[in-house]
């Protein structure tokens, strides 16, 4: 499904044509409407449109509502986003019931309110977790006890019984849920928790065997694929799949509170053609480097995929079409939009085998009337001429680039920034043919830069803080400086560009390679980083071509050797450790991978929030306060001691002890009387305002526990 | 006392007798305002004991006492312990109580780490005495580091770490004889692996080492020479199939760090606006950070300073006597990382390249930059391991 905005005018059509029985006999291919416009209709636009019933209207436009809904959390929603959902509503339940179930015998409206929010958020999470994914790749049992404690806490809701039996049961569920969200959110891989869910159009002959089970609020999910659906379809369709749209027709309802397609009319949808149906499923792919992936799952299920029927001959946009219910926003921040991404690389879930003739997808090939893509493999991507801007180049993962010939951690020198001197950065390196690819992570779905190695020549480097430094100098462009960690890394390294260098170097005069040619890097994606200036505007280069000659003699396998620069090995195990120490305190954690608090709004709440159940950290605050409050009046009453205790005290000796503690009282002494009154006032107010006076009798025990003022060395309790 | 207070020297004008007058009654109203707090404190304390507490009203009568050590335990260690030997539920030897943190029944995992990682000398035998009842012979050391982390939690400060993970390796090497040349090697190691797991398993970090890398950066630290590849490389796939299983921050965390912070008081301190003026705040020192407030009653602070990275140094201000300076070293004019909540709410950077703030006498100020100097640390860990780690690779070179 690709986005509603490119719809043409003729799929716009059909796309109204399976709404409902009662509209169709409104001209909807006369209308020519593309699907910018179909989601800016409004019961105006509708009514020149000689639509004036509003039952017709409202039926039309709640349509596009669906239709908006749809992609919009398809763009938003992530096991991250969902788990963060319920943890919030978790907390805004607990504040409103804390205190709230008083004494009045029926819960109150706004508890139940946030009761019903509540259960929505779990089981939007719910339905998220119960995909087939996850029942695989972790442990989430201990998830489904949530729907086990939001039972609890609904039965508990309904009973009657002692007000704060009933509070402490729903607080503590509560801390229960938040405790699971807490590890969810702790424990998932980034991957796991950042994948958005896409869409995915299935072919097949029948529905045999397919068992589709509907929620109660009319959301449908496929529960067991058994022998009788084709293989190869048997391998798109995952349990936990969510079943949006069958042939043509929406029929998944987002808003809650509207009916959605009832289970009847689902089925007679699924058995209306009786050629095959077409499907479209949302799922939610494997990340990229699950810790444990089916195997099943890497086969691509795209032969299996063709758009045909959904995505009708387009004129305007015919190789977006071929992967077309690709909704999925690529999860690599890429400068272009997500839609091109998608449409050229191919998702992430529908991995490209590496070798080059399984590339080209049956149902790409076999497509009528698509021009040749090369965009869709690395290798035709390298060769094509004319197509691939500096931009698309590296917009490939180290998985499409196959076998590298050379991969491995390096670091990498930015150039100096201010007065930091040079930083190194940690990156995931590949040579393969000519090109050297790095990436942040090795499971980044495009390079952060690369470099047309046949271009470069190979020197050793020297760095005050680096030893295994080595760097490709071009005669032209700026130089490329890396470290390796260890002795073994560099020359690995050094072994493999040599032979590159040497196998791709053009013996023949050529002219000089434009600059592009050359290098390409991404935009900074952090302030620190230099700006690569180079990315933006896609000019038609000849990418990567082997026939560039080098222009720079020096780059000879003969280099010399950069080894004589190497120190000794515990210098570089020491950098080993560095690097470690550092990367924990780039990821923001401790050395248990406690996270540390970076922004302001972490440091505030990292002291306000000192327990995790709120009326006891209400408490603890409070005891806080007071004993602040109590250490600075001993304190103030010792300064007074000076004066009043002073069995000997002279007019001189009282100036003196003005003069003294002038600083604090800067109120001024003359006016005592006022300033104190001021002082006690505030005290009184801010102090009040807190709890009631009560009188309950203090336990001597508990107040030496709390309150270990006597002991403190630096105060003197005056004799009270 | 009373004669003390109606004691008036006679050399004093009508207004300084006016005036000591004033006090004389400001310090009537403290005394009630004292006893007032105290039995507030001892209120809230008391409902705070009895929060939660509906399942152990069962078995209270019973364990009433053991169950409230526990509590105070989990709120302040060392009051826990005290109250449990005053009530004769727990012997006062390092033994007896190392022996009851080792059962940890009820205990929160941080607060024995708290307790444990003290500095004072008892806390210290207590905490020997706990790892000797850790049994890792024919252990590897990951293993033995899962039994060790499981059974409380390491505190964040780097010294505590320094002396959990000295007492660790001593044990180990005293279980495990000849696996390793000294028990500094084996510290580096531990923490190496320590390291190694949050790096590999912890979602927020990016760099995620090799085994290659795992194998090079624990070169040499068997005394100059190398341990076993193989052995290293066990420990790495241990470590990368299956995380530490690591007590969960239970959310009582910080709890008793504020009953117990390391220093609070008024101080005034310089704006850093562009017109400055001189404003008393109250401050605390806890979890190495300068919480100030307006008033001593504000639950929130009214600014915070993280200490991390910062320098203190003492400074002669021509207005006001005692000054201290937190300064970021060798950056004159970078801002310091701090934040401070404005009057309508919003939380907001600070704007200080220092802070300049002044004590009421010499002797706070002195005890302000002890404590402000211990607060301070730098990249603690790192230092700390790189100096062990020194030691083991140059033992064999000269």
């Amino acid at each position: 499904m690709e986005p509603v905005e490119t719809w043409t005018p003729g799929k716009v059509a059909t796309w109204l044509r399976g709404l409902d029985d009662s509209l169709q006999d409104y001209p909807f291919e006369d209308w020519q409407l593309p699907g910018k416009n179909l989601l800016q209709l409004c019961p105006q636009s509708l009514e020149a449109l000689a639509v004036r019933s509003l039952g017709h209207q409202e039926l039309i436009l709640g349509g596009v509502e669906q239709l908006q809904a749809l992609s919009s959390r398809l763009q938003t929603e992530n096991l991250q986003s969902l788990t963060e959902g319920l943890l919030g509503a978790t907390h805004d339940f607990q504040s409103i019931v804390q205190g709230c179930l008083g004494d009045c015998a029926k819960t109150p409206i706004d508890v139940l309110c946030a009761a019903v929010e509540l259960l929505h958020e779990a089981d939007a999470l719910l339905f998220w977790l119960s995909r087939y994914l996850f029942s695989h790749l972790n442990d989430f049992s201990a998830c489904q006890e949530i729907r086990d404690l939001l039972e609890e806490l609904s039965q508990v809701l309904h009973e009657d019984g002692p007000a704060a039996e009933k509070e402490g049961t729903v607080l503590r569920i509560c801390s229960h849920v938040a405790g699971i969200c807490h590890n969810i959110l702790v424990c998932c891989p980034k991957e796991l928790l950042e994948q958005k869910a896409v869409l995915e159009q299935v072919q097949l002959d029948s529905p045999l065997g397919l068992e589709i089970h509907t929620t109660s609020n009319c959301q449908h999910f496929v529960s067991q694929v058994d022998t009788q659906v084709p293989t190869d379809s048997r391998l798109q369709i995952q349990p936990g799949d969510e079943v949006v749209q069958i042939n043509e027709q929406v029929v998944v309802r987002e808003e809650r509170d509207m009916v959605g397609w009832p289970r009847k009319n689902m089925v007679r949808e699924l058995l209306r053609e009786p050629a095959g149906l077409s499907l479209v499923l949302k799922k939610i792919p494997i990340p990229e480097t699950p810790p444990q992936t089916p195997p099943q799952v890497l086969d691509s299920p795209h032969q299996r995929s063709p758009s045909l029927s959904l995505a009708p001959l387009s004129p305007r946009a015919p190789s977006e079409d071929v992967f077309a219910f690709d909704l999925s926003s690529n999860p690599s921040p890429g400068p272009s939009p997500a839609w091109t991404d998608s449409a050229s690389l191919g998702p992430e879930p529908l991995p490209i085998p590496p070798e080059p003739p399984a590339i080209l997808p049956a149902g790409v090939a076999g497509t009528p009337g698509l021009p040749e893509s090369p965009d869709k493999s690395p290798v035709g991507r390298k060769k094509s001429k004319g197509l691939a801007t500096r931009l698309s180049r590296r917009r490939v993962s180290c998985r499409e680039l196959g076998r590298p010939d050379c991969d491995g951690w390096l670091l990498l020198r930015k150039a100096p920034g201010g007065f930091m001197g040079p930083r190194w950065r940690r990156r995931w390196f590949v040579l393969k043919g000519h090109t050297l690819y790095w990436y942040r992570q090795p499971q980044d779905e495009k390079a952060e830069g690369l470099i047309n190695v046949s271009n470069y020549s190979l020197e050793s480097g020297h760095d005050q803080k680096k030893k295994y430094v080595f760097q490709l100098t071009h005669d032209v462009y700026k130089p490329f400086i890396f470290a390796a960690d260890t002795l073994t890394d560099l020359s690995m390294w050094v072994r493999h560009l040599i032979t590159c260098i040497s196998k791709y170097q053009s013996p023949g005069r050529a002219p000089p390679p434009r600059e592009e040619d050359c290098y390409s890097e991404t935009e900074a994606e952090d302030p620190d980083d230099e700006a690569g200036s180079h990315s933006a505007s896609p000019s038609p280069a000849q990418a990567g071509s082997p026939l560039h000659g080098d222009t720079s003699p020096a780059a000879t396998p003969t280099q010399r050797s950069p080894r004589t620069s190497f120190g000794s090995l515990t210098d570089s195990s020491e950098e080993a450790l560095e690097g470690m120490v550092r990367g924990l305190r780039q990821g923001g954690v401790s050395l248990l991978g406690q996270p540390q608090p970076l922004t302001q709004e972490q440091w505030r709440s990292s002291f306000m929030r000192r327990n995790r159940d709120p009326q006891l950290n209400e408490r603890v605050h409070r005891v806080r306060a007071l004993q602040s409050t109590l250490k600075a009046k001993l304190q103030e009453l010792q300064v007074l001691e000076e004066v009043l205790g002073d069995p000997e005290l002279t007019g001189e000796k009282f100036r003196q002890w003005k003069e003294q503690n002038r600083e604090l009282y800067s109120e001024g002494l003359g006016a005592w009387g006022v300033a104190q009154a001021e002082g006690s006032s505030h005290i009184l107010t801010s102090d009040s305002t807190e709890q009631s006076p009560h009188s309950l009798p203090s336990d001597p025990e508990e107040h030496s526990h709390l309150c270990p003022l006597t002991s403190e060395s630096s105060l003197r309790p005056p004799d009270l | 006392m009373e004669e003390d207070d109606s004691y008036v020297p006679s050399d004093l004008t009508a207004e300084e007798r006016q005036e000591l007058e004033n006090i004389r009654r400001r310090k009537q109203e403290l005394l009630a305002d004292i006893q007032r707090l105290k039995d507030e404190i001892a209120e809230v304390a008391n409902e705070i004991e009895n929060l939660g507490s509906t399942e152990e009203r069962k078995n209270m009568q019973r364990n009433k006492q053991v169950a409230m050590g526990r509590k105070k335990f989990n709120m302040d260690p060392k009051k826990g312990i005290q109250f449990l030997i005053e009530n004769d539920l727990l012997k006062n030897t390092c033994e007896d109580i190392a022996q009851f943190l080792y059962k940890g029944e009820g205990l929160n995992k941080t607060a024995i780490g708290d307790y444990l990682g003290e500095r004072d000398e008892f806390n210290i035998q207590v905490l020997h005495a706990f790892v000797e009842l850790h049994e890792f012979t024919d252990l590897n050391l990951v293993q033995a580091l899962r039994q060790f982390l499981w059974s409380f939690r390491l505190p964040g400060e780097a010294q505590k770490i320094d002396r959990m993970m000295e007492a660790f390796a001593q044990r180990y090497c005293q279980c495990n004889n000849g696996v390793f040349q000294s028990t500094d090697t084996c510290y580096v190691l531990s923490f190496a692996i320590i390291m190694l797991n949050t790096s590999l398993h912890n979602p927020n970090v990016k760099d995620k080492p090799t085994v290659e890398r795992f194998i090079a950066m624990n070169r040499g630290i068997n005394d100059g020479g190398d341990l076993p590849e193989e052995l290293l490389r066990n420990l790495y796939e241990s470590i990368k199939n299956e995380p530490f299983k690591i007590p969960e921050d239970d959310g009582n965390d910080l709890t008793h760090t504020f009953f117990n912070p390391d220093r609070e008081g008024w101080l005034l301190k310089l704006g850093g606006g562009r017109v400055k003026t001189w404003k008393r705040r109250w401050f605390i020192l806890t979890d190495n950070c300068l919480y100030y407030f307006e008033y001593t009653t504000d639950k929130e602070p009214r600014g915070i300073i993280p200490l991390e990275n910062l320098s203190i140094r003492e400074v002669e201000d021509s207005k006001k006597p005692n000054c201290f300076e937190l300064y970021i070293p060798d950056n004159k004019d970078q801002v310091i990382k701090a934040c401070k909540t404005e009057a309508d709410g919003r939380v907001v950077e600070g704007n200080h390249t220092v802070y300049r703030i002044s004590a009421p006498t010499p002797e706070e100020k002195e005890e302000w930059i002890k404590c402000i100097k211990a607060a301070i640390s730098r990249d603690p860990f790192y230092e700390m391991l790189a100096a062990r780690k020194k030691k083991v690779s140059s033992t064999k070179r000269h």
